[in-house]
């Protein structure tokens, strides 16, 4: 709490501070080289669940700033690094990490080459997840940005090639292909997952207390696609993810290991806009395997998807409608597998109604505030709520975020 | 209950009619040194997007932006179709994603006019009242 007061007073004072200098003057160091940064700050309460931390008393642990500096060296090369540091629930607690760092080479317009620390284009927002001031809520739907996932999903240090296809008058089309390494954080939500399940294992077993554990991301690798039709404002896509991590600890004694593979995690995407409205529609399917102390735990395929329409009121004011759901077993959209392990069935869905309401105060600086109605505890729910979840429950945001 | 249906109608008529501001006429220009003399809307907009980067010749193009204003509006909405405020989101998506760096923005005709006369490799776009010959117009194809 006292980090995020602190987090919300830098925040107050970089505000006030970039107010008071025009951006054009203190912002392009040289020709060349220029340093831009963002600052977001919010406060979450949640009813019945707590989410993504302890949101049920309401809490402020929901802020994200960065620092982005770029060298362009010629036409063809650029150097650049982004620092971020974000505090969302009991993930990320304002540590200051890299965020992207890349030399990129651009050959031609339909090949170019990016080294070092490279976002993962999954779904049409993945690149940009972390930028409040383009996410039209707070959070990105979460059938398909489940921020659980987030660590797996966000960057890998590794390499990536892209480009645009001109089809001339029948559109253009956007490559990305990676392959890499994620720095796979233990406070993340999908490390917490396993842990949890290691321990709920082990105590099955018999085989005593876990500690020492420690992520390991072996690789991930996948690509996108993006085709931009004829029409004005429309583009499609589709992306594919394969990772695989392991986990390494202790047990009484001995030590142990598990093991966790993402695989064909496929987004078809779909987003139409016009100069005061967009519509995004976006589709995912995804297989999760884990192996923990040599038992194999299929987690079935999953199946998610959301529709988002934001439509610009009046000049400054954005309405946002989302509905956005989620099934963990996509062949079994009532539960009946959780019952008849003794779980209730409704860890096995999430439907989220979400309404809201953004605030473009200036190209810099926007408010939203929003309201969400949720059916169902999937996506790692009880990791937060370890005494048990409700199957209704809600939680509303107000969020301000500068940028320059 | 009448005040909130008039208020979704006339949210509802916002959104099918927006209001805009009478559009200002601009033309496309280049370094007079460039051999360019028309493009296509599609290639313009590729250029003004960040998708397309280099000229027939290999060299890289940089490209000039006008901050708000009338005729920043009329371009962006008329060839990106797009308001300005979502041109803006588009180029800080890119930013913060890292995946490239938005074009410079210039603070009226004047300056646009002085920074493409100045390079070769520079595209923009001015009032077409404040065409003059320091500079060289690019026509249209539709």
């Amino acid at each position: 709490m006292n980090r995020s007061l602190g987090a919300f007073c830098t925040f107050l004072f970089g505000l006030i501070s970039l107010q008071m200098v025009s951006p054009c003057q203190a912002y392009n160091v040289s020709e060349n080289l220029s340093i831009n940064g963002f600052l977001s700050f919010g406060y979450i309460k949640s009813r019945n669940n707590n989410f993504l931390g302890e949101s049920l008393d309401g809490s402020f642990q929901l802020n994200e700033f960065a620092l982005t500096t770029n060298y362009i060296a010629n036409d063809n090369l650029r150097f650049g690094f982004q620092l971020l540091s974000r505090d969302v629930g009991e993930e990320g607690n304002n540590d200051i990490l890299i965020d992207w760092a890349v030399a990129d080479y651009r050959w031609q317009d339909w090949l170019g080459m990016r080294l070092g620390k490279v976002k993962l284009p999954i779904g049409l927002y993945n690149q940009g997840r972390d930028i409040d001031f383009l996410r039209p809520m707070a959070f990105l739907p979460q059938s398909i940005y489940d921020e659980n996932k987030r660590t797996l999903v966000v960057a890998a240090l590794g390499g990536s090639i892209y480009g645009n296809i001109s089809f001339g008058d029948s559109g253009d089309l956007d490559y990305q292909a990676y392959y890499g390494k994620v720095d796979f954080r233990e406070d993340s939500g999908q490390a917490r997952g396993m842990e949890k399940l290691l321990g709920k294992t082990a105590m099955q077993k018999g085989l005593g207390e876990v500690y020492g554990f420690e992520a390991d991301n072996r690789y991930v690798y996948g690509g996108s696609l993006v085709y931009a039709p004829p029409l004005d404002g429309l583009r499609l896509g589709a992306s594919y993810f394969t990772g695989q991590t392991d986990f390494d600890f202790k047990i009484g004694a001995k030590d142990g290991y598990a093991r966790g593979t993402n695989k064909d995690f496929v987004v078809l995407s779909m987003e139409y806009f016009l100069p005061d409205w967009k519509l995004a529609a976006e589709y995912t399917e995804f297989t999760g395997d884990r192996e923990v102390l040599g038992i194999d735990i299929p987690d079935g395929r999953s199946q998610g998807g959301y529709v988002q329409l934001c439509c610009h009121i009046f000049e400054p004011i954005v309405l946002s409608v989302l509905y956005d759901v989620f099934y963990a077993d996509k062949d079994d959209h009532n539960g009946s597998n959780f019952v008849a392990k003794g779980q209730p069935d409704f860890l096995g869905w999430r439907k989220d109604v979400g309404l809201g309401l953004r605030w473009n105060i200036s190209d810099q600086w926007i408010i939203k505030a929003e309201h969400h109605w949720l059916n169902g505890a999937a996506l790692q729910l009880p990791i937060f709520n370890p005494e048990g979840v409700e199957e209704d429950w809600s939680y509303f945001v107000l969020k301000t975020s500068f940028n320059f | 209950m009448k005040l909130l249906k008039s208020f979704i109608v006339l949210c509802f008529l916002l959104i099918l009619f927006p209001g805009r501001m009478e559009a200002a006429d601009f033309v496309l220009v280049v370094n007079k040194k460039n051999p360019i003399e028309s493009m296509n809307r599609s290639d313009v907009k590729k250029i003004f997007l960040g998708k397309k980067s280099f000229w027939p010749d290999g060299k890289g193009i940089d490209v000039f932006l006008q901050a708000e204003g009338d005729i920043h509006r009329s371009f962006v909405y008329d060839i990106l179709n797009k308001s300005p405020r979502q041109l803006t989101l588009y180029w800080k998506q890119v930013l913060f994603s890292g995946i490239g760096v938005p074009p410079k923005k210039l603070p009226d005709n004047r300056s646009v006019k002085e920074a493409v006369a100045s390079n070769p490799q520079a595209i923009g776009y001015v009032d077409i009242l404040q065409l003059d010959e320091s500079v060289k117009q690019v026509y249209l194809n539709f």
